[in-house]
């Protein structure tokens, strides 16, 4: 069982370092951090939420939990009190680190606590969130490092630039990347834009970056982008489409390209590096090692080995033989299994989701909509947009103002992705035969 | 469409959502060079654009063209509209 604190102190580990913009920090300053903070508070047994905005701040407590906390659930610093009081509750959490420090939120339990030193924290995420609480996956460090590489090309050093959140699944799994493999890991504070964040990222000659689809469009539309040489471009979040794939070839041209099934519940499932959308149909049959892949009334299901848990809730992720139904379309064309988008109703706008039943009673409860009907629409830039019909409660004399006044009212509701691209006013519903909202 | 027309058409589009999206800022001048990620309107935005110029024009260029190609400008944008009209 091996924690952070080892994995910086071994001969590869050792030489991992941050690079911000204004300074460098290196595994020992690391270290050091790390023991400071928990010689200043007894981390020992707790249940902790990490609440902060920058890596730099959130690393060396990450270290210092690790194998002396309980678990360890990296919360976004952007989520509200009450997701956050809902979140501790249901997770039975007892402490918060966050801007003002680590503080006390309810007695730990430590009656329980194990006699052996250092033992596996349990690492807890969250998905990403639709309106309301996230959901919380516990994991461990080494179910979030099934598939790291962790050996070192031969040739120029790898250095990772950082694009997600580390509080992110698809964040993390670049942290502990350069981490294990001991590169360089490029990020930023403060409000940088992607503009400065690729300038940071060339002046430091990153290499290896992942992002989703719709951010690597943006990339590309950037170009700032012109300075990157880049020897590993992995795709993720999103389904990656033979269009940016082939985009990303040609601008990258020495790069290897990979596109990642992965999810916060079911981990890295399976990399493609072929650079060609969806993945082979034999891997039905010979699958990459670590999953089994199965195609059930056009979803995948996947099956993993010691699949995760949800913390605080009795929602399973896997079936009793292990197998998750991933709710992802699929379908077969000559030797390719392709993706074709969500089957529930979840829309994904670049890379966040929304669920449109959430959209439709917020626009409902507005005095203007009489009903809602919202679902999501292809778009070449974030992959799907969010469109809404309403019939309107009444006569409006102005289409133009009606939807101006709707949408207002919805910037203080819902989240930005989640707002609807365009609001069309519309005089009848449809509706389906069993009398239910047609979202298709 | 002539390009000017497509161009007009495209800044009132632009200008309309950006304002949606940013009632407190000023609008930025559209001029040819103005990069378009720059510009105040951020990719969620653009999204927004394409779906309403898609609704105005009748066709979106992203789908029409054979290759695959992120303009970077307002120019280029404006270009891509005015190219791939069907």
């Amino acid at each position: 069982m091996i924690n952070l604190a080892q994995i910086l102190v071994s001969e590869k580990g050792n030489e991992f370092s941050l690079v911000l913009p204004e300074s460098i920090c290196g595994s020992s300053q690391l270290l050091a951090k790390a023991a400071r903070l928990s010689a200043s508070f007894s981390l020992g047994g707790r249940r902790v939420m990490i609440k902060l905005r920058h890596l730099n701040a959130a690393l060396p407590w990450m270290i210092a939990c690790d194998g002396l906390a309980r678990s360890v659930a990296l919360v976004n610093s952007g989520l509200s009190r009450e997701a956050l009081s809902t979140l501790s509750a249901q997770g039975k959490f007892d402490t918060i680190i966050d801007e003002d420090g680590p503080s006390e939120l309810a007695e730990p339990d430590l009656a329980k606590l194990s006699k052996d030193r250092p033992f596996q924290s349990e690492w807890v995420l969250t998905t990403s969130g639709t309106t309301g609480t996230p959901k919380m996956v516990s994991h461990t460090l080494t179910s979030l490092t099934r598939t790291t590489k962790t050996h070192r090309l031969a040739g120029p050093p790898t250095v990772w630039g950082l694009l997600y959140g580390f509080d992110r699944f698809a964040g993390l799994q670049v942290l502990l990347q350069a981490m294990l493999s001991g590169s360089k890991l490029v990020d930023v504070i403060g409000e940088a834009s992607l503009r400065d964040r690729l300038v940071h990222f060339s002046k430091h000659k990153v290499s290896h970056l992942s992002a989703s689809p719709t951010l690597w469009r943006k990339i590309l539309m950037t170009p700032e982008a012109d300075g990157l040489e880049l020897r590993s471009i992995t795709l993720g979040g999103e389904i990656a489409n033979q269009d940016i794939l082939d985009q990303l070839s040609k601008r990258f041209a020495d790069a290897r390209i990979a596109h990642i099934y992965a999810s916060t519940e079911a981990g890295v499932g399976f990399s493609v590096r072929d650079k060609l959308a969806g993945f082979p149909a034999t891997y039905l049959d010979n699958p990459p090692a670590g999953v089994r892949l199965r195609i059930h009334e056009n979803m995948l299901q996947i099956q993993i080995d010691n699949p995760s848990q949800y913390v605080g809730t009795d929602k399973v992720i896997a079936n009793e033989q292990g197998w998750i139904a991933t709710a992802d379309l699929v379908e077969a064309v000559d030797d390719r299994i392709l993706f074709k988008g969500r089957a529930d109703t979840t829309i994904n706008v670049g890379g966040l989701k929304v669920q449109p039943e959430i959209v439709e009673s917020v626009l409902e409860s507005l005095p203007e909509v009489e009903s809602a009907r919202v679902f999501g629409k292809a778009n070449p830039i974030t992959g799907m947009l969010v469109m809404a019909e309403v019939q309107l409660a009444g006569e409006f004399a102005d289409a133009k103002t009606v939807t101006k006044n709707i949408r207002l009212q919805l910037t203080d509701r819902l989240a930005d992705h989640e707002i609807p691209a365009r609001i069309h006013i519309v005089k009848e519903m449809q509706i389906n035969a069993s009398g239910k909202v047609q979202r298709q | 469409m002539e390009i000017d027309e497509v161009r007009k058409q495209i800044s009132e589009e632009f200008l309309e959502i950006f304002t949606e999206r940013n009632p407190n800022k000023k609008s930025p001048e559209l001029s040819d060079d103005m990069i378009l990620l720059a510009s105040g309107l951020d990719s969620l935005g653009f999204a927004v654009l394409v779906t309403a110029l898609e609704e105005r024009f009748d066709y979106d260029p992203f789908t029409e063209s054979s290759e695959a190609y992120y303009p970077q400008t307002f120019g280029e944008f404006v270009e891509f509209y005015f190219q791939n009209q069907p």
